[in-house]
C-alpha cells in the first residue's frame, strides 16, 4: 500500500519500506541488520541493504529517525518523537482502511 | 530466507557496488552497509538491489550532502582563518618596512635589491637581508596557491547552487583587497599631502589598510560559509596552508633582527622624534606575532578536522 498524504512526502517505492522501518524502530533502537531481521519476522518481507539505506537516508533527513553512537562497528537508529507521531498517524489511517475493508467484505 | 547463490562472488560484487556510491553516501553509510553484508551474506538479488539504488543515491545526493560532515566545513574555516591571518601578517609586514626616499612613495625593503639601503647592510648579516624579500613574495604566493582556490571554489559552489547573494559577496570579497590597497595608498599620492608629516601618513595608511582588510575578511567569511565546501579544494588548500606558519616565523624573526639596529640607532639619535616610529614597529611586530599564533592554532584545528574526515572515509572503504 502506498502511503501518500498531502502533508507527507511521496517517496514512491520507498513508502512501504519506510513504514516497515518505522514500525520496526517503534519497539526500540536497532541497527540495520536487526531491522532487516525484525521486519522479515513480523511481516515476511525481506528488505535488501540498498533499499534499507535509501529509506534510512530519507527518514533521517525528515527527522523521523536519528542515528546513535556506533556500538561494535554497528550504528543503531532510534525513532524520534516526530517519527513516532507520523507512524501513529499512518497506522491509524491504515487501521481505518483495514476495518472498513473487512466490514464491507463481511457484508458482501 | 535461504541464500542459494555463492556468497563470495556476490559479496565481492556487492562490495564493489558500494564503492561506487557517491562520496558523501559512502562517507555516511558505507561502513554500515558493509557490516550488513558480513552479517547476512549477499545474494545476486542483493547485488541487483544495490545496483538499482546506486542510481537513486546519485539522483538524490541532497539526502546526504546537506548533512555533510561538519569536519569538512571546520577544515575550510581553519584554512580561511589561516589565509585571512596571512593577509593581516602581510599587511603588517609591509607597514613595518615602509621607508621613504624623499618622494613620499612608500618603498618597502623587501623590494630587493635596493642599493639605497646599502649603507645599512653592515649592521646585519647579509643572509637576513636576502631572506626578508623572499618572505614577502612567498606569502603572496601562498595566498595565491591556497587562499585564492578556496575563494574561487566558493564562487563556483555559489553559482552552481544559484546562491546569488553568496556569489556576489564572494566576488566583492575577491576584489575588495585591491580596492582597500588603492584607498590606503591615497594619502601618499594626493598632491595636498605633499608637505605632510611622513609619520602621520604612515599611520593613515596603516589604519585605512587594516580597517579595510577587516571589512574584506568579514565579507569573505560571511559569504563563503553560506555555501558548502568543495571537497577536493578544501583537502588541497591545507597543503599550502601548512607552509604559512613556517614562513611567518622566519619572516618575523629576521625582520625583528633586521629592524632592531635601526630602532636603536633612531632612538639614540632623537628618542622623542623616533618614538612614534618605534611604537608603530612594535605594534606591527605584535600584530605579526598574533597572526602567527592564530595561524598555528588554525593549522592544528585544520589537521584535526582532516584526520576526522579521513577516518570517516576509511570506514567507507
Amino acid at each position: 500500500m502506498r502511503i501518500t498524504r498531502t502533508s507527507r512526502p511521496d517517496w514512491g517505492r520507498f513508502s512501504d519500506p519506510s513504514l516497515l522501518v518505522l514500525s520496526s524502530l517503534a519497539s526500540g533502537p536497532k541497527h540495520g541488520y536487526a531491522m532487516i531481521q525484525d521486519i522479515e519476522q513480523f511481516c515476511g518481507t525481506h528488505l535488501e541493504v540498498g533499499t534499507l539505506y535509501g529509506v534510512l537516508a530519507r527518514l533521517e533527513k525528515q527527522g523521523w529517525i536519528e542515528p546513535m553512537e556506533v556500538v561494535e562497528r554497528r550504528r543503531p537508529y532510534h525513532l524520534t518523537q516526530l517519527g513516532a507521531s507520523v507512524l501513529h498517524e499512518q497506522l491509524s489511517t491504515m487501521s481505518q482502511v483495514v476495518n472498513t475493508g473487512l466490514q464491507r467484505l463481511a457484508a458482501h | 530466507m535461504q541464500h542459494t547463490s555463492k556468497p563470495t562472488r556476490s559479496h565481492r560484487w556487492a562490495t564493489c557496488l558500494i564503492g561506487l556510491y557517491p562520496p558523501s553516501w559512502r562517507e555516511r553509510y558505507a561502513a554500515e552497509m558493509l557490516m550488513i553484508l558480513e552479517d547476512a551474506p549477499p545474494t545476486w538479488k542483493t547485488v541487483l538491489n544495490l545496483f538499482i539504488n546506486l542510481f537513486d543515491a546519485y539522483t538524490h545526493q541532497n539526502l546526504v550532502k546537506e548533512r555533510n560532515p561538519h569536519m569538512l566545513q571546520r577544515k575550510r574555516f581553519s584554512e580561511l582563518s589561516i589565509f585571512g591571518a596571512t593577509m593581516i601578517f602581510f599587511l603588517a609586514w609591509y607597514a613595518s618596512q615602509i621607508r621613504f626616499d624623499g618622494s613620499l612613495i612608500p618603498r618597502p625593503i623587501w623590494v630587493f635589491p635596493d642599493p639605497m639601503y646599502s649603507n645599512y647592510w653592515h649592521l646585519v648579516p647579509l643572509v637576513l637581508a636576502l631572506i626578508i624579500p623572499q618572505v614577502g613574495w612567498l606569502l603572496l604566493l601562498l595566498l595565491l596557491l591556497g587562499g585564492l582556490p578556496v575563494l574561487l571554489a566558493a564562487c563556483w559552489e555559489a553559482l552552481k547552487a544559484r546562491h546569488y547573494s553568496a556569489l556576489f559577496l564572494s566576488l566583492v570579497g575577491l576584489l575588495s583587497p585591491f580596492v582597500t590597497a588603492l584607498f590606503a595608498l591615497v594619502p601618499f599620492v594626493i598632491p595636498s599631502n605633499a608637505g605632510a608629516d611622513v609619520q602621520t601618513m604612515l599611520w593613515e595608511f596603516t589604519l585605512i589598510a587594516f580597517f579595510g582588510l577587516g571589512v574584506d575578511l568579514a565579507l569573505l567569511f560571511f559569504a563563503i560559509q553560506q555555501v558548502p565546501p568543495h571537497r577536493r579544494i578544501t583537502h588541497y588548500a591545507l597543503y599550502p596552508a601548512t607552509v604559512v606558519p613556517f614562513v611567518m616565523l622566519v619572516g618575523l624573526v629576521t625582520l625583528i633582527i633586521w629592524t632592531t639596529p635601526f630602532l636603536i640607532a633612531a632612538g639614540t639619535l632623537d628618542f622623542l622624534a623616533a618614538l612614534p616610529y618605534i611604537l608603530q614597529e612594535v605594534l606591527m611586530f605584535l600584530i605579526m606575532a598574533i597572526a602567527l599564533f592564530f595561524t598555528s592554532l588554525s593549522l592544528v584545528r585544520g589537521y584535526q578536522a582532516k584526520i576526522m574526515v579521513l577516518a570517516a572515509e576509511q570506514c567507507s572503504r
